[in-house]
């Protein structure tokens, strides 16, 4: 594995390279993570994702966006379009670091939105997709998110939650994720799922239904407690392994 | 925002299995470092919560030192965050591997940054534990940050705990009715499916806690007293089930004289992670002010 600085300037993005083993794939896969607490509690099944690929040949590039992780930044400066601009550097990175390779990404939670408004305007041609769970309804999800959180000083329509600061600039962008925030996803996408609902089989459908796009979506159910969400106040969160597996099985 | 810091990624360890992050004044800038000893500060793991700590506490602790001159280095400990686990025949058990890991963050901050200064180790939780064991064996270490350790409940903390339920009405409401869970168990015997009540009354009466015995404990402490290493102990409320009081820490240590080195604070009203806006802000405040103003020994064995 190799820890690296990406990105210019101010904006420096902590990503880790973790180089395919034995014979290789020839794919770059870039892992997009979500926002907040999600992305601290879903830290270690990235991790083990990125090494299960890695042993099928893939390379990895994980990254932490702006504003999060061990990237430059503070957590008030977090935000989604900002985010979508680094996916972008991390996919050029990722094209650049392992020549002739394509280029896959994997999206959990609201990486997910992320990595498909990035494959619309990055010059990296993605040819595959992998959803994690991703968040469909955003207004949904800000409002879950704040239903135990405490204002933000000087910011009246920001809030925290559980240790990470939502701005209001960023939650008016989260809110507006839709099953529209995924159209521009490429030709072969998986929905990798711990629990479906509703709204995950229209995303289905309408990505399947799209004219423009002759597009290929598979979807794989693998129901567990959610790897992005404490359990049970363990302080921790479980890691999915079946469908880390169904994962590393639909990109080999 | 201009940054006032330089972040440096790193491998280090047996075969570079571990990663970890160095976090230096920008340019140098010693800053408020010219005026007396500056430590690195190494943050250690916050139960399985990698580098960045509960909540990227840590990341924002490291890049707020630096701008007061301080240089620190926080990492995964084996099998944590990113680090991998590499086979040690000297050090295979999970104790030994982290009291290996730390002694190798040491000698490459050595390599690093000189370590003249030493280094104050720094934890919560179990890192507060991993902390405080690898400052009694190692001789560089000058000072150490210890937030919610593991700790033996004192007969000040049973009367408080217990004191809090008696005066509880609910508590009065289940003995007079008989549903209060030790009355139910004396007459029933244990029902199949506890209350979350029950089963919490009996995870406190039965953890086992993974803190030293008291009294080698006091063993440890008067090591680091002798090597004038100095000591910021942090309870939070989130703590609640095993500390509950200030002074339950020293009521707990009767018999060690401290000599000034102990830093002795209760957030009571805080959980665990600090996960509210005023509890961060209060234990950044604590753990910065405490670095700046506490006057360091050299590392034992320094020239």
């Amino acid at each position: 594995m190799k820890p690296l600085l990406i990105g210019g300037g101010e904006r420096r993005l902590f990503a880790l390279l973790t180089p395919a083993e034995g014979p290789r794939q020839r794919r770059v896969v870039v892992l997009c993570p979500s926002f907040g607490q999600e992305y601290l509690f879903a830290h270690r099944s990235f991790v083990l994702l990125g090494r299960l690929l890695a042993r099928e040949g893939f390379d990895v590039l994980r990254f932490d966006y702006y504003g999060t992780g061990d990237s430059a930044g503070t957590g008030r400066e977090l935000r989604f379009e900002g985010a979508v601009r680094d996916t972008c550097t991390a996919l050029r990175e990722g094209r650049d670091m392992v020549a002739g390779s394509s280029v896959a990404v994997v999206g959990m939670r609201w990486g997910g939105a992320v990595a498909s408004a990035a494959c619309a305007r990055v010059d990296v041609s993605v040819d595959r997709a992998v959803l994690w769970d991703p968040v469909v309804e955003g207004e949904a999800a800000v409002d879950r998110l704040r239903a135990d959180a405490e204002p933000l000083p000087d910011d009246p329509g920001g809030f925290h939650s559980h240790g990470f600061p939502f701005p209001a600039p960023l939650l008016a962008e989260l809110a507006a994720v839709s099953a529209g925030s995924y159209d521009d996803l490429p030709h072969r996408v998986l929905l990798a799922l711990s629990s479906e609902s509703p709204a995950h089989r229209e995303l289905s459908e309408r990505l399947r239904g799209d004219r423009d796009v002759d597009r290929e979506v598979d979807r794989v159910l693998r129901p567990s407690a959610p790897s992005w969400q404490e359990l049970e106040d363990s302080g921790a969160a479980p890691i999915p392994h079946d469908l880390l597996g169904a994962i590393v099985a639909w990109l080999a | 925002m201009t940054a006032r810091y330089v972040e440096r990624p790193t491998l280090f360890g047996h075969e570079d299995s571990l990663v970890g992050i160095l976090t230096t004044p920008l340019g140098g800038d010693a800053g408020e470092a010219s005026e007396g000893r500056r430590p690195t500060l190494v943050l250690l793991n916050s139960g399985i919560v990698h580098r960045v700590g509960p909540n990227r506490l840590y990341v924002v602790l490291a890049r707020r030192l630096a701008g007061h001159g301080f240089t620190t280095f926080r990492f995964d400990l084996s099998g944590l965050g990113d680090s991998r686990v590499a086979w040690d025949p000297e050090a295979s058990d999970p104790r030994g591997m982290t009291d290996r890991d730390i002694r190798l963050a040491l000698d490459r901050l050595d390599r690093a940054v000189g370590g003249r200064d030493g280094y104050v180790l720094a934890g919560l939780c179990s890192g507060a534990d991993n902390a405080r064991r690898a400052a009694v064996r190692d001789p560089r270490v000058v000072g150490a940050i210890l937030i919610d350790p593991d700790v033996h409940r004192t007969p000040g903390y049973w009367l408080r705990h217990l004191g809090k339920r008696i005066l509880r009405g609910r508590t009065w409401r289940n003995v007079l009715t008989l549903r209060h869970p030790w009355i139910r168990d004396l007459l029933e015997g244990a029902p199949e499916e506890e209350s979350a009540e029950a089963a919490t009354a009996a995870s406190v009466a039965m953890a086992a806690t993974t803190a030293p015995e008291p009294e080698e404990l006091a063993r440890q402490h008067r090591e680091l007293v002798r090597r004038r290493v100095e000591l910021f102990y942090l309870f939070s409320g989130g703590l609640e089930m095993r500390y509950n009081y200030r002074e339950q820490f020293l009521d707990g240590q009767r018999d060690v004289d401290f000599e000034g080195c102990l830093t002795l604070e209760y957030h009571g009203d805080s959980d665990h992670t600090f996960s509210r806006l005023e509890y961060r802000r209060r234990v950044l405040d604590a753990m910065v002010g405490w670095m700046r103003f506490t006057t360091f020994e050299a590392p034992a064995g320094a020239g």
